[in-house]
């Protein structure tokens, strides 16, 4: 098949010409597709936008859990040190140094139906 | 005019307004022209230089994401164990160092004496912090400076301070030099997940621990519930990608990620108190007799079978009393008199005796005894020459824990039924160990003789009747015991109640029934009876003024010494310098006409002189403070005041604010302004406050003293 060197080289002239002299988008037409170009083009730009942000966000997520890692680690701290308190035979010690006259029951305690 | 301007200017104007707009079009047309070369080239063609290449490519790593080991709780939720991180501190002594040796020598000793001067004032704080003693602020710094300056190996990495918890590690990182993070100051922390114990060393055998050595498995460790219910306590590691930013590493939304599964929390049937009790109970009585070598307490519910307390005290080489190993379910020897029970139950539910049959006493030995060389019965020689008379019952037999006259029962009635009598023990489950959560390694098991072995004798008859040559573990007792309590019905015993997740149960283990009828219910309703007559008139009488009537045996046995414990002697129980070692036992339950709980107590000696240790001495001492003080703790066991009932009279009694007080200013920091004017209050002195908030600070300090009516001023942020 013959290559039509000629057409193809006048054509090459054209855009170029139309390039330089600034119309070659409005010969395509291109125009009409502008809108959409430009929506393309913000598209673009919220995606990269949202992107940051959600890296952001991650980030933050991030550091909140390592907060709430150190407030659990305080907060299983202060149960465990509740609970060390709450035993009766430490309860009794505590008293018994204090010189309190407060003592285990010696008999249970009566119910009022 | 000048209004109207001449055409050949307009379109001069044009002409020029036209090419600069032409030219600035030019101008933007050549630059994105380059901007997308340059960027097709970039893409497509251009590489960087290897040494930089991986500075270009963020990095994604692979970060495992550890599970939360679950909690153990007790019957009430109270906390048994839990997992805490501790931290431990290390120093790189050699940081900055490379930094400054880099700089002109005044910047350098400039930059050298600013940062020891911010260490010597971090090693203050590290040791204000740390409290270890003998290690002040001068002793960590000279550490430091000296690993500093020696360039010896390790100093990169020297431990400083191990065991730091999480609020210690908080204020570390706040102090001057460290607060500008790991790469200035040189400090590190090491983390690690650890087990903590609110209750300490209570039921450390029930609890248990887990110790894994990578290298050498043969010294993993896996104890008590910790160990055994691993597999549940563990969970399940998750995974997830990170990837650099510039502010710092996240995940990978892009990848992967496995959440971890944390471990489920263990609710046991354990109750804490209880527990405290019952150790304390053991504890006293034990602590300061030598002779003892340790004793195990265990406490059960009735009608479920749930261990409410299981105490095991033992004393090692150094005379230190704890929990080592697990005696209640792996130390099975000769149980002794708790034993006849077992032989009365059999004997009552064949019918072949009632409580009140008449047995000839015989001196306490017959022809037959005589023949098979069992020695005669010094408590039925007592009783013959107390009562006068020849006879006794089998109630009498009982309750003073008769060796006679259960050795007569059981050869006149299974003299040729051996097999049955043995068959019978099976069917109490006596010949094997009970299904329980947890098991002891090392422990021995319950055993039982075979009557159809060449060796069996009608000696080994009379024996197992009184609770020799068979082999049991006190949880095998109670077993049996729990189930006269129940009138026949033999409850498995348990110890993990349910599975939580949250708060929320994912899993519960139901009260088992092992038999539904081992005996008839009127010959559990006589055995009760029997064990009230021990503790009331018996060989318990220690128990008869405990605060809940206790129906219950006691049992002593003589315990077979080891080979090198024995020496030359010939005889199992007795050393060659004519030492012994026992097995004391109680068992029973309260209340005896409405069981709620059943216990058992035994007490193991060392070798020792004393010709006996009595179930009814140390063990029923034992239960007796168990029974009193568990009771007073049950308010389903307390008088019930309706429409009618007596209210009781309150004996009028005078606290004085300020009379509990010990006449020092206490410690109010922290506290909220009533709990504050409270204690300031109660303790006698007078309260000035200022502020909102939490005590800050508080003049007096705390432990001043001061006379009572004087002012306390409380500053509240």
């Amino acid at each position: 098949m013959k290559i039509p060197w000629g057409k193809i080289g006048m054509a090459s002239v054209e855009v170029l010409k139309s390039i330089s002299r600034g119309d070659m988008v409005l010969r395509m037409r291109f125009d009409r597709l502008f809108p959409y170009i430009l929506h393309l083009f913000l598209l673009g730009c919220i995606s990269i936008w949202m992107s940051y942000k959600i890296e952001q966000t991650i980030l933050k997520m991030e550091k909140n859990k390592a907060l709430i890692e150190d407030l659990q680690i305080d907060n299983a701290k202060k149960t465990f040190e509740l609970v060390e308190l709450s035993r009766i035979s430490t309860v009794e010690k505590m008293l018994e140094e204090q010189g309190s006259p407060v003592k285990a029951p010696e008999k249970p305690a009566d119910i009022l139906k | 005019m000048a209004l109207f301007r001449n055409t050949d200017d307009n379109q001069n104007s044009d002409h020029r307004i036209s090419w600069t707009l032409w030219l600035i079009y030019l101008l933007f047309l050549g630059a994105s022209i380059l901007i997308i070369g340059k960027i097709i080239y970039l893409q497509l063609f251009w590489e960087p230089d290897s040494k930089y290449l991986e500075y270009f490519v963020p990095k994604s790593e692979k970060r495992i994401i550890s599970p939360e080991r679950g909690a153990i709780l007790d019957c009430n939720g109270k906390l048994l164990a839990i997992s805490t991180p501790l931290y431990n501190l290390y120093m790189d002594c050699a940081i900055q160092q490379d930094n400054f040796e880099g700089k002109p020598k005044k910047i350098r000793d400039s930059l050298e004496t600013d940062f020891r001067s911010n260490l010597r004032l971090m090693c203050n704080g590290i040791a204000e912090v740390a409290g270890e003693e003998g290690k002040d602020g001068k002793w960590y710094y000279n550490t430091i400076i000296t690993m500093r300056d020696s360039k010896k190996p390790g100093r990169r990495n020297l431990l400083l301070v191990s065991g730091l918890d999480h609020a210690s590690v908080a204020k570390i990182k706040k102090l001057p030099l460290a607060e500008k993070g790991s790469y200035k100051s040189g400090l590190k922390f090491d983390k690690n997940e650890t087990r903590q114990y609110p209750y300490g060393s209570l039921a450390y055998r029930i609890i248990g621990d887990v110790k894994v050595d990578k290298d050498d498995p043969e010294r993993n460790r896996f104890v008590g519930i910790e160990g055994q219910y691993d597999w549940a306590l563990h969970g399940k590691e998750g995974l997830e990608w990170m990837k650099a930013t510039d502010k710092g590493r996240i995940v990978n939304p892009d990848s992967t990620v496995v959440k971890a599964e944390d471990g489920k929390d263990i609710r046991t049937t354990l109750d804490i108190d209880i527990q405290d009790i019952a150790d304390r109970a053991l504890r006293r009585q034990i602590q300061d007799n030598e002779e003892i070598e340790g004793g195990c307490v265990i406490l059960m519910d009735v009608k479920t079978g749930a261990i409410k307390s299981m105490v095991n005290l033992y004393r090692n080489k150094r005379g230190d009393i704890g929990e080592y190993f697990n005696m209640a379910i792996g130390r099975a020897g000769e149980p002794g008199s708790v034993f006849k029970a077992v032989t009365l139950s059999i004997l009552l539910e064949d019918g072949k005796v009632s409580l009140g049959d008449e047995i000839p006493t015989n001196g306490g030995q017959t022809d037959e005894m005589k023949r098979m060389k069992i020695p005669y019965d010094e408590t039925i020689r007592r009783y013959e020459a107390n009562e006068k008379k020849k006879t006794i019952t089998v109630l009498d037999g009982f309750k003073k824990s008769s060796n006679y006259v259960f050795r007569y029962l059981t050869l006149e009635n299974y003299r040729n039924q051996s097999k049955e009598y043995i068959s019978r023990l099976y069917e109490y489950k006596l010949g094997e160990a009970v299904k329980f959560d947890l098991t002891e390694k090392g422990g021995t098991f319950p055993s039982l003789p075979d009557p159809e072995s060449k060796y069996w004798t009608l000696t080994d008859l009379a024996s197992c009747a009184i609770g020799y040559t068979v082999k049991e573990t006190p949880l095998n007792i109670l077993t049996f015991y729990n189930t006269i309590a129940n009138k026949g019905k033999m409850m498995r015993p348990y110890i993990v109640d349910s599975f939580e997740e949250d708060g929320k149960t994912v899993k519960r283990f139901k009260p088992e029934i092992l038999s539904g009828s081992i005996f008839s219910k009127a010959t559990a309703d006589t055995l009760t009876k029997a064990l009230t007559a021990v503790t009331q008139e018996g060989t318990a009488m220690r128990l008869k003024n405990a605060k809940s009537i206790v129906a219950g045996k006691t049992g002593t046995a003589r315990v077979v010494l080891l080979n090198e414990e024995r020496g030359k002697s010939n005889s199992p129980y007795i050393s060659e310098d004519g030492k012994r070692k026992f097995q004391a036992t109680f068992v029973g339950f309260f209340p005896a006409d409405e069981p709620k709980y059943s216990a058992i107590v035994t007490i193991y000696t060392k070798l020792t002189k004393s010709q006996s240790y009595g179930g009814g001495n140390i063990p029923a001492k034992v239960l007796k403070e168990i029974v009193d003080d568990v009771w007073a703790l049950d308010s389903s066991w307390g008088s019930r005041i309706g429409k009618e009932g007596k209210v009781p009279q309150m004996s009028e009694r005078y606290i004085g604010t300020g009379e509990n007080s010990n006449g020092a200013v206490p410690d109010l920091k922290g506290l909220g302004l009533k709990d504050a004017i409270y204690a300031i209050e109660n303790n006698g002195y007078r309260c000035v406050y200022e502020g909102m908030g939490h005590v800050a600070s508080q003049t007096p300090a705390a432990g001043t003293r001061i006379r009572k009516g004087e002012t306390v001023k409380i500053i509240l942020k």
